[in-house]
């Protein structure tokens, strides 16, 4: 799976979530992903914290489009995303109704009036949640965008701030997420993510025992979600071989701190 | 730091309780242990515990059996059973087959042996020979021509039902004579010669549906030297399991993933 292709390609229904730990390096992914829709005449939507939606914005014009009549003429629709939060949520969980009349109502409007077929949208309500250690309400927000994907056409890009290359994130909390999206994209260099899998399971288990094992891990992973084969090689070792999961974690630690390590 | 000789005490614990006794946990019998081809790392230090985690992997999900004797592996088959062995040595037929049928001879089955070259019905039958008595051996086996017994007169593969037919008339007649069943291998080392594959593999798909309504135990041997990769695939399909040697350990690979299983034989292609 190429990041970039699924970005810029992006399809109706498609629900990409993607780690991130710094901010610069999110901006990036969702300004490839919303210019692209924008360029080709889609409407967008993004409903972010609003440090996060001005790094947007700023992306957006450095890529050349004109920001500023794409909100004002309802192409871009900006929307913050703990005020739309509070339109919504009731005891800690998200209300279905309520949701589906904002955030629904949100969708049903900008298709209408752009005259559109499909619209690209950021949303980074769950990763307010998540933060606030309310993942049981940020799982049942993801389901409820699934749920209105059925409805509307659209397709969904999410973010989390969650270290990936940490293994304790696997422990349940990255399966949750993968489980209701249908694409991962992983935080930092993919490259050093492959060479942290590749070199590290080649010191440890010798290069024909490691390609087997790759290959289970590519046709017997549990999750259903896309990922880059390196990274669906982490969750695999993770969750059958975790003694040599670990050893292959720290050495994407000790890539991502030295870069030259090999 | 030196690196441990032994997995750590919980992954002893584990492969122990998978059947792998203690004095079998260290690096060289491990690496023996596990069915892949270790050969173009021999000069690196392999981790004993990843090692330990990917045997204990492979047995735990099914993807293979705990490595046996041939004996084992032979033992107590249930009908239908229909396995597919890739061989690398001649050796290895002997080594495997005179346990399967000496197994089935003991149980009261009728022995079929078909026999192509490399091996000659002389070899099949002297080897036998040597693991049951003769009398026993006149009476409850015969070795017969695989050129004969697959192909026509043209040098193509008989036509599937044919040979089906052929083998149920063998099963009735064991019954018949007071045998339980029929117990049966075809070695076809020309089964991958490019115009022979697909009429032997149609051959293979028929026999396979129609076993599991047998009594009849069947193990067909392949020279893996000889099998294409898309070949190794073609065989496994056909077959309920695949059986590999590799060092002193028969290994029984699962074949209900069929590209799992594929891939086994394929990182074990080249092994000693």
């Amino acid at each position: 799976m190429r990041v970039d292709t699924v970005l810029l390609e992006s399809q109706e229904r498609d629900h990409i979530v993607r780690a991130y730990q710094d901010d610069a390096a999110l901006a990036v992914s969702v300004g490839i992903y919303l210019e692209k829709g924008l360029r080709d005449g889609l409407p967008a939507i993004i409903i972010a914290t609003k440090d996060h939606a001005d790094l947007f914005r700023r992306r957006l014009a450095g890529a050349g489009l004109n920001v500023e009549d794409l909100e004002r003429t309802g192409r871009l629709r900006v929307l913050d995303a703990r005020e739309t939060l509070t339109s919504f949520m009731r005891d800690g969980m998200p209300d279905p109704a309520l949701y589906r009349q904002t955030v629904g109502g949100l969708i049903d409007e900008t298709l209408r009036i752009n005259g559109a077929k499909i619209l690209r949208a950021y949303g980074e309500m769950v990763d307010v949640l998540w933060q606030e250690g309310n993942h049981a309400a940020a799982i049942r927000l993801e389901e409820l965008w699934n749920g209105l994907a059925r409805e509307y056409p659209f397709s969904l890009l999410c973010a989390y701030r969650i270290d990936d290359s940490d293994p304790s994130a696997y422990a349940g909390a990255l399966q949750k997420i993968c489980a209701v999206h249908s694409h991962y994209i992983p935080d930092g260099d993919l490259r050093r993510r492959e060479q942290a899998v590749t070199s590290a399971g080649r010191e440890l288990l010798g290069d024909s025992f490691l390609e087997l094992l790759r290959h289970f891990a590519k046709t017997r992973l549990a999750l259903d979600t896309r990922m880059p084969e390196a990274q669906a090689a982490l969750f695999w070792f993770k969750e059958n071989m975790p003694g040599t999961a670990e050893r292959i974690f720290q050495r994407l630690r000790d890539l991502s701190r030295n870069p030259q390590t090999s | 730091m030196t690196k441990s000789l032994v997995p750590n005490p919980g992954l002893r614990a584990h492969l122990v309780e998978l059947g792998i006794p203690a004095e079998r946990h260290d690096v060289g019998s491990l690496l023996g242990l596990i069915p892949v081809n270790f050969t173009g790392d021999s000069l690196r230090e392999f981790d004993v515990d990843s090692l330990a985690e990917g045997l204990i992997y492979l047995i735990r999900s099914g993807v293979i059996q705990v490595p046996m004797t041939a004996e084992k592996l032979t033992a107590g088959l249930p009908w239908g059973t229909h396995l597919c062995h890739f061989y690398r040595r001649v050796s290895e037929l002997t080594e495997l087959l005179v346990p399967f049928f000496k197994a089935g001879l003991e149980a009261n089955e009728y022995g079929v042996w078909v026999v192509t070259k490399p091996l000659t019905l002389a070899e099949a039958r002297n080897a036998m020979g040597r693991a049951v008595p003769e009398k026993q051996l006149e009476q409850s086996m015969e070795f017969l021509d695989g050129n004969t017994w697959y192909r026509n007169e043209r040098g193509g593969v008989r036509d599937p039902e044919e040979i089906l037919r052929a083998w149920a008339m063998k099963e009735a007649e064991a019954r018949r004579r007071g045998f339980n069943g029929l117990r049966i291998t075809g070695d076809v080392a020309w089964a991958c010669e490019p115009d022979l594959h697909n009429d032997f593999m149609s051959y293979e798909r028929a026999a396979h549906n129609a076993l599991p309504q047998s009594r009849v135990k069947a193990l067909c041997t392949y020279p893996i030297h000889a099998c294409q990769p898309s070949q190794i695939s073609d065989v496994v399909e056909r077959h309920e399991d695949t059986v590999v040697k590799k060092s002193e350990w028969w290994h029984r690979i699962s074949n209900r993933g069929g590209t799992d299983a594929s891939q086994m034989i394929l990182a074990l292609k080249w092994a000693v």
